[in-house]
């Protein structure tokens, strides 16, 4: 068996991914009731929407970002690295073996989101409905290259410094991108005299503007295909520099061997 | 390839991606893209928002009796004097006992309309019953929790406030009304409190030396507030809380706009023209409710707030006109309503 199948076993066999899915699936029905929606039946949708996101955020920070952790470490610690690698398994083919794995039940959770837009909060007028339809696609591709990369980067941690480092600091790194930055940016806006926060901000990963989910709650449209594009390429520039530590940190061997 | 190959790659891809990542930044940065508002979860303006922004005026009543609970004794659930306040004379401070009251008022209409509520004695009521009896594990948990809040939340200390203490106090409370207003701002009870805050209240607690200063300053940013609330309320033109609480916003623009020295005469009759068409689109929207049968599912509460706003803005609005097309080239305006009390 190779280290792919071995991790999705390990995934199926732990059984978590059934209480993920549900969660998946019944939070944009159950949420949205908590809306006024009694006197405003347009409420409905847009709180589908951004339950549905919100919640693939949530899985995707909480559960796939501590299983990449929890992979990263078992594999150098309990020996299956040494041993994938003494059969001829190298350290790179390791750790895409258990980041794909990991991936691949996240693939569902996205899905379910789409899903849950494209069925129980689409627009009525055509034109609307297919930019809806691209601020999905768009939103699924944007929020795998966040999580993607920074499960990566999780695998790679753990491997070397364990879990809790595996966890903390992708974790962190995907909050800051996400909500850090912009109070950062908030707070360079009142007083712009200070060059370091200038430069600290602009280095920062900018996660949150893969989170597209105010466009969804106030049917902005898709983004416009230049800046998709643009952002397409800022997150792929950093996939390639978080790949690139995962791939350089990771250890397949027990540390004090 | 061998290891070294293989570190010298990741290592070439690794500086690839940094100036790839650098360049896109100073892109994006340049092109104004990564200005973005802070909210978290995006909970502002959104649906869910609408519910927390009820849910802050709890919050802000705790700052608001400066953490003691806010119970009246028996008989006298209509008094709004606050009395019982730590550090504050009775009638000391009549605009902020105006706020607490309005900040209140949903809460006692709740209870007026709910009366199997436990809390809930009318003074003509039969005296109180010194122990109740046991209806049921629910209602006993329910009532110990209470009971337990009352002495978490119940303040030993009784001398009066510093005023620094009360300028903390009165910052909290400034934020927590701001986090309700911007959770939903279409909100008459959220608009309402954060604005008569910004007209007056703030300005009264900080202001002592060049406190005329201070209450102009403060009165051009509630102007700012129920402009930016009159245009977000103008986007929901189907709803009647939104058009109610743009009416006050409206009512709120024209009262601040009249202290002005050289107030914008097109931009005051703009605020009219928007001031009656929103409550025309609120009449509107009632009455297709009341003849489709939804009205009913706004809580009595809101239902109360919306309609009593409404006549007061009715009432409020002939002033407006009166003052505005027969009074404009006066030296001296005439008396004018109390800023925020369309609020």
């Amino acid at each position: 068996m190779d280290l792919f199948r071995l991790t999705i076993s390990t995934l199926m066999a732990r059984r978590m991914w059934v209480v993920v899915l549900l969660v998946a699936i019944i939070t944009p029905i159950v949420f949205p009731l908590f809306t006024p929606h009694e006197t405003n039946t347009t409420l409905l949708e847009p709180a589908r929407a951004q339950t549905a996101w919100t919640c693939a955020w949530l899985i995707g920070i909480l559960w796939t970002l501590s299983q990449a952790a929890r992979f990263g470490e078992s594999n150098s610690r309990s020996g299956i690295g040494s041993y994938f690698r003494a059969q001829g398994v190298g350290s790179l083919r390791q750790i895409f073996a258990i980041w794909s794995a990991i991936m691949l039940f996240l693939l569902p959770v996205v899905l379910v989101a789409v899903a849950t837009c494209l069925l129980f909060a689409m627009p009525a007028n055509p034109q609307e409905a297919s930019m809806w339809v691209w601020t999905n696609l768009q939103f699924a591709a944007l929020f795998l290259l966040t999580i993607g990369p920074l499960a990566l980067l999780g695998v790679g941690l753990a491997s070397r410094f364990g879990t809790l480092i595996g966890y903390v600091v992708p974790t962190g790194l995907c909050l800051y991108g996400l909500y850090g930055v912009t109070y950062l940016g908030m707070t360079i806006r009142l007083r712009d005299d200070n060059k370091v926060l200038e430069w600290l901000y602009a280095i920062s990963p900018q996660y949150h503007l893969a989170d597209l989910t105010p466009r969804l709650i106030f049917k902005m449209g898709h983004l416009p295909w230049a800046d998709f594009t643009s952002f397409l390429l800022y997150f792929l520039a950093i996939t390639l520099v978080l790949g690139c530590s995962a791939t350089l940190l990771f250890r397949t061997d027990p540390l004090r061997n | 390839m061998n290891r070294a190959s293989i570190h010298c790659l990741q290592i070439l891809l690794l500086a690839v991606g940094l100036t790839a990542w650098g360049l896109q930044t100073s892109r994006l940065y340049r092109d104004g893209k990564f200005a973005k508002e802070h909210n978290v979860l995006h909970l502002k303006q959104s649906p869910f928002g609408r519910t927390l922004s009820l849910a802050m005026r709890g919050p802000v009543d705790v700052y608001w009796h400066r953490g003691e609970p806010h119970e009246h004794p028996p008989g006298e659930e209509h008094a709004h004097d606050h009395s019982h306040q730590p550090g504050l004379a009775a009638g000391e401070d009549r605009e902020l006992d105006y706020l607490a009251s309005l900040l209140e008022e949903d809460d006692h209409q709740c209870e007026h309309e709910e009366c199997e509520h436990d809390h809930c004695h009318h003074p003509d009521d039969t005296p109180v019953a010194v122990k109740k009896e046991f209806s049921g594990v629910r209602p006993y948990l329910l009532d110990r929790i209470e009971t337990m809040r009352t002495a978490y939340n119940s303040r030993t200390n009784r001398t009066a406030e510093s005023p620094r203490h009360k300028a903390y106090i009165m910052g909290e409370m400034e934020r927590k009304l701001a986090v309700g207003y911007e959770l939903d701002p279409s909100n008459l009870a959220a608009y309402g409190a954060y604005f008569l805050f910004k007209s007056e209240a703030l300005a009264r607690v900080e202001g002592e030396s060049g406190e005329g200063l201070l209450i102009l300053d403060r009165r051009r940013k509630a102007h700012t507030l129920a402009h930016r609330t009159l245009q977000y309320c103008w986007s929901l033109p189907a709803e009647a809380p939104a058009m109610i609480t743009g009416a006050s916003a409206a009512h709120d623009c024209l009262q601040m706009m009249a202290e002005h020295p050289e107030p914008d005469i097109q931009l005051a009759q703009r605020y009219l023209q928007r001031l009656e068409m929103m409550l025309g689109h609120y009449e509107v929207i009632r009455q297709a409710m009341i003849e489709n049968g939804t009205w009913e599912n706004f809580p009595a509460p809101r239902r109360i707030e919306m309609e009593k706003t409404h006549s007061l803005i009715r009432a409020l609005q002939r002033a407006d006109l009166d003052y505005w097309n027969g009074h404009l080239t006066r030296t001296t305006p005439d008396p004018r309503p109390g800023p925020g009390s369309g609020s």
